[in-house]
């Protein structure tokens, strides 16, 4: 028994030593192992290194077709827009065909990752098709399908990929799979809940824009799933989550009916847009006690949310704020929320400004609310402006225990929504920025607190 | 004071490499490695583990790498720990391509997933970032094809670079 170390095959007595091709020489799984860690383009390459490398780039377990990393030219650029004949008659058909090429050559028994991104419609839907029967008939553990472009405009909904649901009519199938992401494919709540049904170690689901998705349940305690993200389902109704395991749960989308009932488990929890009305935070009040990170996200400030409404978040460590702003509003309104979150420990605000007006307006002085808990504090697009700065100031003067105040004078919205000519002026107001807020804190701030300007 | 007595309830077990040094490790420390918490858990703990495959001064380094990743005492490993236990690691790896080759074997015999991770995390990096010429320079890999295999293997994978 002692000796067990000796039974496994010695490739080599000595170590490894000078101008010796000791890599070649390593077993089999330990060089797959290296391989799957490679950009595919790079892994079929070293396919010509000598006879010893030639097939074994074949057994890798990480397929990953992301097309900015798959091959040196299919790459999805601005330049290249949606429906032109560059993009359906030469790129589409090239993504297909280096896909297609590699699978036919793959020999490794199982995948642990099977990945998928281009913009493709329905009309490669046989090609895709058999792409996820590969993956499945690999026993793949983490599958995503991918199938947007850089465009704010998606495609048609016509046109969109479906997925097939006689493809889960097998037995079996997708009995290994632990994370499943879908963007910008059309799943059913059929579909979702056979997974959920029939994968028992599905832990991560994850849709994006499916048009075909109503409902969604996640019920039962039997079930794995811990961590669920629903983004722009625009036809979505409903979600219910009722006596489940799950940790985190994100929702990106158009108001909904949501139903959280025993879920002991939830710590973080994240919602955006038009969700957090009182009909929300009501539906969540049953889990406010055990949450620890709460991310909330509005795009107009005007719509205030109901503060009264957040009481108890006694557990609450982390909470993120993304709030759209105007005209130099003052942001103090949002400091009861942070009172309500008594053991608070770091706190996020992200201001999206939408018009941020200079005009001098006198600085309203914080009202004195200690917190003891408060260590770190992050304002991102910091304008230097009387509202941001008299949030600041608040924190600065409440937080007792405070070690770091980070200033993130960048813009906070997407690149995508605004022009290169915008961008650039955009990147010479940041820098002027970062120079005023030091300007403008560098004092305030006591000596054992760190300000970092990002 | 304390430390010291703390030291010395922890039980140690010795290793011994294929050049007959012998390395004394905790015990919680060294069942970092699959194959050496088997053998703790057979009995093997009254003598000395042999370690056949690895010469005296990897395994000196694998028990660097032992001593680092030992589950810490209080139980909870920090985020703080967590960020400095990656840049140590980051660092352990950045040896020589001869050394990186052996605690890659190292990490397969003992069962050391972690370190299994690294390092081939770390080749593989070293593979991505050169061409199939300098790869060969690097490892020494002797190119047994003729010219005109070697041109008919870089036209098969013609499709890759399409």
């Amino acid at each position: 028994m002692k000796f067990r170390l000796m039974e496994k095959r010695v490739r080599r007595t000595a170590n490894c030593s000078e101008n010796k091709d000791c890599i070649s020489e390593l077993p089999d799984e330990i060089l797959v192992c290296i391989l799957s860690r490679l950009t595919l383009r790079e892994a079929v390459v070293t396919s010509v290194l000598s006879r010893r490398w030639e097939y074994l780039w074949a057994s890798i377990y990480t397929l990953d077709f992301d097309h900015k990393k798959t091959s040196g030219k299919i790459t999805l650029t601005r330049s290249i827009k949606l429906n032109t004949p560059e993009l359906t008659e030469i790129e589409r058909p090239r993504y297909v065909n280096w896909v297609n090429r590699v699978l036919e050559q793959h020999r490794g028994p199982t995948i642990d990752q099977f990945r998928v991104w281009f913009d493709l419609d329905n009309g490669y839907a046989r090609d895709i098709n058999r792409w996820i029967m590969f993956a499945m008939q690999k026993r793949v553990q983490r599958l995503e399908i991918h199938l947007s472009g850089f465009r704010l405009s998606d495609h048609q909904h016509s046109t969109r990929y479906t997925f097939p649901d006689q493809l889960l009519l097998r037995r079996g199938c997708f009995k290994s799979l632990k994370d499943l992401t879908l963007r910008q494919v059309n799943v059913s709540w059929e579909v979702v809940d056979y997974f959920l049904a029939n994968c028992p170690n599905l832990e991560r689901l994850f849709v994006h824009q499916s048009n075909h998705l109503k409902q969604l349940s996640v019920v039962g305690s039997s079930l794995p799933l811990k961590h669920l993200g629903v983004y722009f389902c625009t036809r979505l109704k409903s979600i219910k989550i009722c006596d489940t395991n799950l940790v985190s749960f994100k929702y990106v989308g158009p108001r909904i009916r949501l139903l959280v009932n025993n879920a002991p488990l939830l710590v973080d929890v994240s919602i955006t847009e038009r969700m957090y009305s009182n009909l929300m935070l009501r539906q969540f009040s049953s889990c406010f006690s055990q949450l620890q990170i709460l991310t909330l996200s509005k795009e107009h400030v005007q719509d205030k949310i109901k503060l009264r409404l957040f009481t108890g978040l006694m557990n609450l460590k982390k909470l993120v704020l993304e709030i759209g702003a105007e005209d130099d509003e003052s942001l103090l309104l949002f400091t009861p929320l942070v009172e309500a979150c008594p053991y608070l420990q770091i706190f996020v605000f992200k201001i999206m400004w939408t018009s941020p007006l200079n005009k001098k307006r006198r600085v309203i002085k914080a009202v004195k609310c200690p917190h003891y808990h408060l260590k770190v504090v992050e304002i991102g697009g910091y304008y230097c402006g009387s509202s941001d700065f008299e949030l600041a100031m608040y924190f600065i003067d409440n937080a007792t225990i405070l070690e770091k105040i980070i200033i993130d004078p960048r813009y906070q919205c997407h690149w995508h929504s605004i022009s290169r000519i915008e961008i650039k002026e955009e990147q010479e107001l940041e820098q002027t920025r970062r120079h005023r807020a030091r300007q403008q804190l560098e004092s305030k701030v006591r000596p054992r607190v760190k300000l970092e300007i990002l | 004071m304390s430390s010291t007595l703390c030291c010395s309830f922890a039980k140690n077990v010795t290793l011994r490499s294929s050049d007959g040094q012998t390395f004394e490790v905790e015990e919680a420390a060294a069942q970092v490695s699959q194959t050496i918490k088997r053998m703790i858990e057979d009995g093997c703990t009254g003598s000395v583990i042999p370690v056949p495959n690895l010469t005296g001064p990897v395994l000196a380094l694998v028990i660097e790498y032992f001593k680092k990743h030992s589950p810490p005492s209080d139980g909870c490993p920090t985020a703080l720990l967590e960020m400095e236990i990656k840049d140590w690691d980051a660092k352990f790896v950045a040896v020589d391509n001869d050394t990186l080759l052996d605690l890659t074997l190292a990490a397969h015999y003992l069962e050391i997933q972690g370190l299994l991770d690294l390092t081939c995390h770390r080749v593989a990096d070293i593979l991505n970032d050169n061409s199939v010429e300098k790869i060969r320079e690097i490892f020494h890999i002797k190119n047994d094809f003729t010219p005109e295999e070697e041109a008919e293997e870089r036209s098969k994978i013609q499709w890759a670079f399409e």
